[in-house]
């Protein structure tokens, strides 16, 4: 089966994920306590019927299975197929439509188009952190098992996996933007915007303050990611070392350098290759909390909103591109497995 | 030695990795650097040359203001929170406008108070004929009409403030008729004091009005915005009225508290409000940073569920408000961030209305958990070592309140649970008058110029399960609130609420809290005049003539 074969199954698999991802979410959002009718007019003394218009306005006033309908846009085709009752329904979830915000009285295409680069940007530098530090550092601490520095680089890990991230990152803050004054506390600058915009005169003033800014986000939430890399990297290239063609290798006197680079550290990769497919994806609840704390305009923070406010519509699209984000960063890392080991295949062999 | 086969690849890529590793470490140490040639011309911020130059990012021009929750929309006839209240007064006038420090409204579109008809019935308002819109247009009766009507045709979240409103009409091109379905004594006070929209503009494209265009006819043009990051007004150069001195301002979200004082104990902003009771007194004792407060709006107060339970028992409840004190608790936890008060409207406006608030400060219930078992145990409604349910919103003051009162009944033999909610439920939950649900709950409210926006929304019988869920049944006491509703008598007015809070407080109600301060932290390097005002929605005053940059 052809690498293009084998995407498009994944791809085709993922429909039906997504699909259980709406109904669950669009289920449990509406089971949520309370309205978001009330929290909307703030406690006001509201007449009845500003109450029935406002959620006729946003379709709440809808049975519950005709809102998942309108959703995600079935009731859009039964009425353009004519069925009576349907017609003039608007488009939904399949006709690309994600809803629209009632908090925010925008369409929730936009406002997840505004916040998913800062997220984007935020997560993929964490990682390249992580990967960038851990991954030596794992084979290091292989290389060098038990000893002084197989030891500290445990230590490192068991610290990073056990602090919460945003405490990391309030403690960043106080020492490097409060106490020291090198690093800024918080936002970021984006690389895609006028330098105008934050009153520089170039491109390449720009990108430094992109690095600048990003720093301290970056370390915060890629510490977690980072130790459990470490971890994972060391233990895998442990059990390589100790393969039987590797202790061949040896025999044959093949340089330790060589073994480790050649014989030992692809194969060690698959499971860490497992990890960071997966954990690109639920890192998302990392970012909530980074974002929050260095103020960063991403999506975990769109999500919070959304919960908070009961902002269903909003809820439902935020939850349904992550979940969306998910599965592509699972088909990736299926894919990738092939590239890093030639024994996997796409499929049945020829 | 190992045969090395591979030396001439090996040494490419280690060159690449070393390349790659330079390359990262020197964007790490750049990151960290200083940069003088940028901080020249960044801003203050700590962008350019480290952090203790001042603002952030953006022009040295430009006034930088972190917010504690990113603002929303930028229509006034469509948006109902505080933060983007905070931008868009400076974007648009309105027809009376609020003292800063008084909260007596004061005419600004309109050239004069408003004139009273009909008992109460009738406002008309003559409008200054200088007032231009952003794009040139002026201001008329016309778009008065619009701001007010909009709401209620259009059936926005805002309608209730309005809905007293029968009819309005253009008397001329500039005087406004507005007939009520009542006489409203609060509608000089509060309900005039709305931002005036341009109409046209408004009915041509309502959805990029408040999402993208918002024309108003204030001292600041709306430049741009992107939701929950930035928004940027810049000075209106054809401004009628005195124009401010700030060219351009900007906006910014830090909704985590540490976060936020983070920036400006970085000195990464130059004015921040929102600040959080912990961190008040650290802020305030940094240097070259300085803290400007005033009472707000706002009251905290403990209610009985007086409809069903033990603490339909006057004495039970006067048990529960003498074993703890209120003024122990505000000086312990609170600080100098509130203040105690009791009586049911913030301390701005008892003053303004020349409230008794001495005899109110004096009839407070005292510490006295002696006379406090003695109340119960002579209760009838409540058996001995019975507990009381407290229950509190998601808001760490309120909930400690209601343990405070819950442990010293545990003391005095009697008990209390305490249950957060969050808000969602606890609104619900408070409304329901069940005795089940709870017995007591602590909960604040944002009130406004006028006294009945705390008697009628909090106390009447009319917001029962809607704002108020004590259920205190009491024909005159809910006449007398509705009465000074619907007068513009204000002796009559006055006395009613006079006796309203005397109820109130005898009867133990309530127990009122505390009052908060509307505060914000100045960076004194780079800005001056800046003032909170009395209320959130219009903190801090940045366009005032008196603000400038250093």
């Amino acid at each position: 089966m052809g690498l293009l074969r084998y995407t498009l199954n994944r791809v085709l698999q993922s429909i039906p994920v997504m699909f259980g991802i709406a109904v669950i979410t669009f289920l449990l959002v509406n089971s949520m306590p309370g309205n978001p009718v009330d929290l909307m007019l703030a406690e006001q003394e509201a007449s009845p019927e500003l109450i029935a218009a406002i959620e006729a306005r946003y379709g709440l006033d809808e049975p519950l299975h005709i809102q998942f309908l309108n959703y995600i846009g079935a009731s859009w085709i039964l009425g353009t197929v004519g069925i009576p009752g349907f017609t003039g329904s608007p488009p939904g979830l399949l006709q690309g439509d994600l809803g629209f915000s009632m908090y925010y009285e925008r369409p929730v295409s936009g406002l997840m188009v505004d916040r998913l680069p800062p997220t984007l940007l935020l997560m993929m530098s964490a990682f390249a952190f992580a990967i960038v530090t851990a991954v030596p550092l794992g084979v290091l601490a292989a290389k060098r098992r038990n000893k002084p520095a197989d030891h500290v680089s445990r230590i490192v890990a068991l610290i990073g996996v056990s602090t919460p991230s945003f405490w990391i990152g309030i403690m960043l803050i106080i020492l490097f933007s409060v106490q020291l004054g090198w690093l800024p506390s918080g936002r970021l600058v984006y690389p895609w915007r006028d330098p105008s915009h934050y009153g520089l005169s170039s491109q390449l003033e720009l990108y430094y303050q992109t690095v600048r800014h990003l720093i301290l986000p970056m370390v915060a939430l890629g510490t977690l990611q980072m130790a459990t890399i470490m971890r994972v990297e060391r233990s895998s290239m442990i059990e390589s070392l100790q393969k039987e063609y590797v202790k061949l290798a040896r025999a044959y006197g093949v340089s330790e350098r060589k073994i480790v680079r050649k014989h030992a550290f692809r194969p060690s990769q698959l499971p860490v290759i497992t990890l960071i497919g997966l954990n690109l994806t639920s890192a998302i609840g990392g970012a909530v909390l980074i974002e929050t704390v260095f103020s960063i305009n991403g999506v975990g923070r769109l999500l919070i909103q959304a919960i908070q406010t009961h902002d269903y519509q909003l809820t439902l699209g935020t939850t349904v591109v992550i979940g969306f984000v998910f599965v592509i960063g699972v088909i990736i890392t299926d894919i990738s497995y092939a590239y890093v080991d030639p024994r996997v295949s796409y499929g049945e062999e020829s | 030695m190992p045969r090395d086969n591979d030396a001439q690849s090996k040494l490419s890529r280690r060159q690449a990795i070393a390349s790659g590793a330079s390359v990262s470490a020197a964007l790490l140490l750049a990151g960290c650097a200083d940069d003088p040639e940028i901080g020249d011309d960044v801003t203050s911020d700590g962008t350019g040359d480290g952090a203790d130059d001042g603002a952030d990012d953006g022009p040295v021009d430009q006034l930088n203001i972190t917010q504690q929750v990113a603002p929303i929309e930028w229509d006034p006839i469509v948006l109902n929170d505080a933060y983007s209240e905070q931008i868009i007064h400076t974007v648009y006038d309105g027809l009376y406008e609020y003292d800063v420090q008084t909260l007596d409204p004061q005419p600004k579109i309109a050239a004069d108070e408003p004139e009273v008809e009909r008992d109460g019935e009738r406002f008309i308002v003559p409008l200054r004929e200088e007032p231009e819109f952003h794009d040139g247009t002026p201001v008329t009766a016309e778009d008065v009409i619009h701001t007010f009507m909009a709401p209620i045709e259009e059936q926005t979240d805002n309608m209730p403030d309005v809905d007293m409103i029968e009819s309005a009409e253009a008397v001329d091109e500039y005087t406004v008729q507005f007939d009520l379905e009542f006489p409203y004594g609060a509608f000089a006070e509060m309900t005039l004091a709305r931002n005036v929209v341009n109409a046209e503009a408004r009915q041509a494209d309502p959805e990029a009005y408040n999402t993208e265009n918002p024309i108003g006819s204030g001292p600041y043009q709306f430049d741009d915005a992107v939701v929950g990051e930035f928004a940027d007004v810049t000075l209106w150069e054809d401004y009628w009225d005195e124009p401010s001195e700030i060219p351009s301002i900007r906006w910014e979200p830090a909704e985590d508290d540490a976060g936020r004082v983070s920036r400006i104990l970085a000195q990464e902003t130059d004015v921040m409000e929102g600040i959080p009771p912990a961190d008040w007194e650290n802020i305030e004792n940094e240097d070259g940073i300085r803290v400007e407060s005033t009472p707000d709006t706002g009251v905290f107060y403990m209610a009985f569920n007086t409809n069903e339970g033990p603490t339909t028992d006057p004495d039970v409840r006067r048990a529960v408000a003498h074993c703890h004190s209120v003024g122990a608790f505000i000086d312990d936890v609170i600080g100098e961030a509130g203040q105690n008060i009791n009586y049911p409207v913030a301390p701005t406006i008892a003053d303004e209305w020349d409230f008794p608030v001495d005899e109110w400060n004096d009839m407070e219930y005292e510490f006295d958990p002696d006379l406090a078992q003695e109340l119960l145990d002579g209760s009838d409604a409540i058996e001995e070592g019975e507990e009381l349910h407290f229950i509190s919103p998601p808001d760490d003051l309120r909930q400690q309140w209601c343990e405070l009162a819950a442990d010293r009944l545990n003391e005095i033999g009697y008990g209390g649970t305490v249950e957060r909610l969050d808000w969602d439920t606890f609104t619900n939950t408070y409304q329901s008058g069940d005795a089940d649900d709870y017995n007591a709950y602590t909960l604040g409210w944002t009130g406004g110029a006028d006294p009945d926006t705390y008697f009628y929304n909090l106390l009447h019988r009319d917001s029962e399960g809607v704002n108020q869920g004590h259920f205190y049944d009491s024909d005159e006491f809910h006449e007398k609130i509705q009465d000074a509703r619907r007068t513009v008598d204000f002796d009559t007015r006055r006395q009613n609420y006079i006796d309203v809070t005397d109820e109130l407080l005898e009867e133990c109600v309530w127990i009122p809290g505390w009052n908060t301060l509307s505060a914000i932290a100045i960076n004194e390097s780079r800005v001056d005049g800046v003032l909170p005002d009395t209320s959130t929605s219009t903190t801090p005053r940045v366009d005032l003539p008196s603000v400038s940059l250093q």
